[in-house]
């Protein structure tokens, strides 16, 4: 199973090392998105999570038990089918190919290829990407 | 037959026998049929557009405040609006940022937010007169409450424009939206074969007059658009090589759909505005209807390089609207990612609407009071 996960360390977890554990202890295959840490290693890490449900399951309450706070992201970013023209802009922005035009141009959103940078956000004209879950964090 | 009038188009509206198609379908049916059948079948072509243009705003006229105020300073929803017209007029001009929320609220936001019924607050104050002698106001009002709301566009509806790229080692934030760093990627603006004054590049049509199809409202082309190039290098099918000519458009704000009304925000740069516009062009005759006939591999665009800083910009390549539809361009041996600012689905629904509203008779062509020059060069500012 294949799912992101925003998971929040506060000051006093910087010595434990968690995502060693995540992938030794439980085997899980971790793919780095976005990670920020300030001087006194408190910060957040956005990665993507592949491995089998009741391991991913059993590393949340490992995370959990460590003070260390986890959230499924679902979705990156959200568009506002009323608000979006489906001008097509936030594509040529979109490095990783989440966002396309089809070729009756409408806009695609694959949320699987979002890497949460953002960008798109900032580019859209019509202000219709909204929820950029990670924005604040990092 | 060899032509036709715009009477006799009239007057097939009137009884319903019309034939109009959209500016798409034209290029597949010469192509399938050649252009002598198509010439005897089709009457009405339907052009369309939907894309970021700053030269906008609208007239507003509130009505008298009792007593009555000469608004001198005047604020909608925090955008100053201009003072400079009589008592109750104003005009807001859709770049104007908000004094609180900057480009992120602007004029073409306090457009948007009355075409869609919102309530918007008008704060004006004026230094007090005999005849005028409140100082201040402040009242919420809607669309519905004031006496003339029109939309203007002293320019719109560019006959070709610039693909805009940036070879520089720094992001350009500009109203071509952001551009990237190293060539990352080339937005472009017009509908292409959809789009209204490539379809009769010699303003055969489009003239002062012409009856338009304006955020589903009726409007009016009021004038030649400001910037109006038309003496611009052409290329061997009549089409601008750079901008060409422009359009300015009037109607009315009470009657428009917010569904064909956009504020567009680049980050960087600052607030523009979408609206969605239509117009028919008559097929008068077979040259005309050559020219209706050509398609996206036949249209071209420079690509410019927006990361000089002066007026004449370099060009870098010269691609055609396939090209760039198909989502990416080959410039010096780099797939560079191209996108569209203007919505070629909004365009293809307005061009559809026009379509049913000429179809079903309510929209009949107005023949131009005037046609425009195709002498006229644009110049820079005084040196």
């Amino acid at each position: 199973m294949k799912s992101k996960l925003l998971i929040t360390f506060p000051n006093s977890t910087g010595d434990k090392p968690i995502v060693y554990n995540l992938i030794k202890k439980y085997d899980l295959e971790l793919n780095i998105i976005k990670a920020s840490f300030d001087f006194n290693f408190q910060g957040t890490l956005f990665v993507e999570v592949d491995g089998r449900s009741e391991d991913i399951a059993k590393a949340l309450e490992f995370i959990e038990s460590e003070g260390v706070v986890a959230d499924f992201i679902s979705s990156t970013i959200s568009v506002d089918e009323k608000e979006c023209v489906e001008c097509g802009v936030c594509t040529s922005a979109c490095q990783s190919q989440a966002l396309t035009l089809t070729e009756d141009q409408s806009l695609l959103f694959h949320n699987n290829r979002c890497v949460g940078c953002n960008l798109c956000i900032k580019v859209c004209p019509s202000r219709a990407i909204r929820n950029g879950v990670i924005s604040n964090a990092i | 037959m060899n032509k036709r009038t715009y009477e006799e188009i009239n007057e097939k509206i009137r009884t319903g026998e019309v034939v109009v198609v959209s500016a798409e379908e034209i290029v597949d049916l010469v192509k399938e049929k050649g252009l002598d059948e198509v010439f005897e079948e089709v009457d009405v072509v339907t052009t369309a557009t939907f894309g970021p243009m700053c030269s906008s705003g609208a007239f507003l006229n509130f009505g008298h405040s009792d007593p009555q105020i000469r608004m001198e300073k005047i604020t909608i929803n925090n955008v100053p609006a201009n003072g400079g017209l009589a008592a109750v007029d104003t005009f807001v001009g859709a770049t104007e940022e908000s004094i609180t929320e900057g480009y992120e609220y602007g004029g073409a936001h306090v457009i948007y937010d009355l075409v869609r019924g919102k309530e918007v607050e008008l704060h004006a104050t004026g230094k007090g007169t005999d005849c005028y002698p409140n100082k201040e106001i402040r009242q919420k009002v809607r669309l519905e409450d004031l006496n003339e709301a029109y939309l203007y566009n002293p320019r719109n509806c560019y006959q070709n424009y610039n693909a805009a790229i940036n070879t520089s080692a720094e992001h350009k934030y500009t109203y071509m939206g952001m551009l990237k760093k190293n060539r990352g990627n080339i937005n472009y603006s017009t509908t292409g074969t959809l789009s209204p004054l490539l379809n009769d590049p010699y303003y055969r049509t489009i003239g002062m007059g012409t009856r338009i199809w304006f955020a589903g409202a009726v409007g009016y082309v009021a004038w030649e658009g400001t910037q109006f190039n038309s003496a611009t290098d052409r290329d061997e099918n009549g089409i601008p090589l750079g901008g060409g000519a422009t359009l300015a458009l009037v109607g009315d704000l009470k009657q428009m759909d917010p569904a064909y009304i956009r504020p567009a925000v680049f980050e960087g740069y600052g607030t523009s505005f979408s609206v969605g516009v239509g117009i028919p062009i008559p097929v008068l005759d077979k040259a005309l209807l050559k020219q209706l006939a050509i398609s996206n591999d036949d249209l071209y665009q420079n690509v410019v390089d927006y990361s000089i800083p002066r007026r004449s910009k370099p060009v870098l390549k010269r691609v055609s609207y396939s090209e760039l539809r198909s989502g990416s361009v080959d410039i010096d041996g780099k797939q560079v990612k191209t996108a569209p600012l203007s919505s070629l689905k909004k365009a293809r629904e307005i061009a559809n609407k026009l379509k049913v509203a000429i179809e079903t008779g309510e929209f009949l062509l107005q023949e131009p009071i005037k046609l425009f020059s195709t002498e006229n060069k644009t110049k820079g500012m005084r040196d």
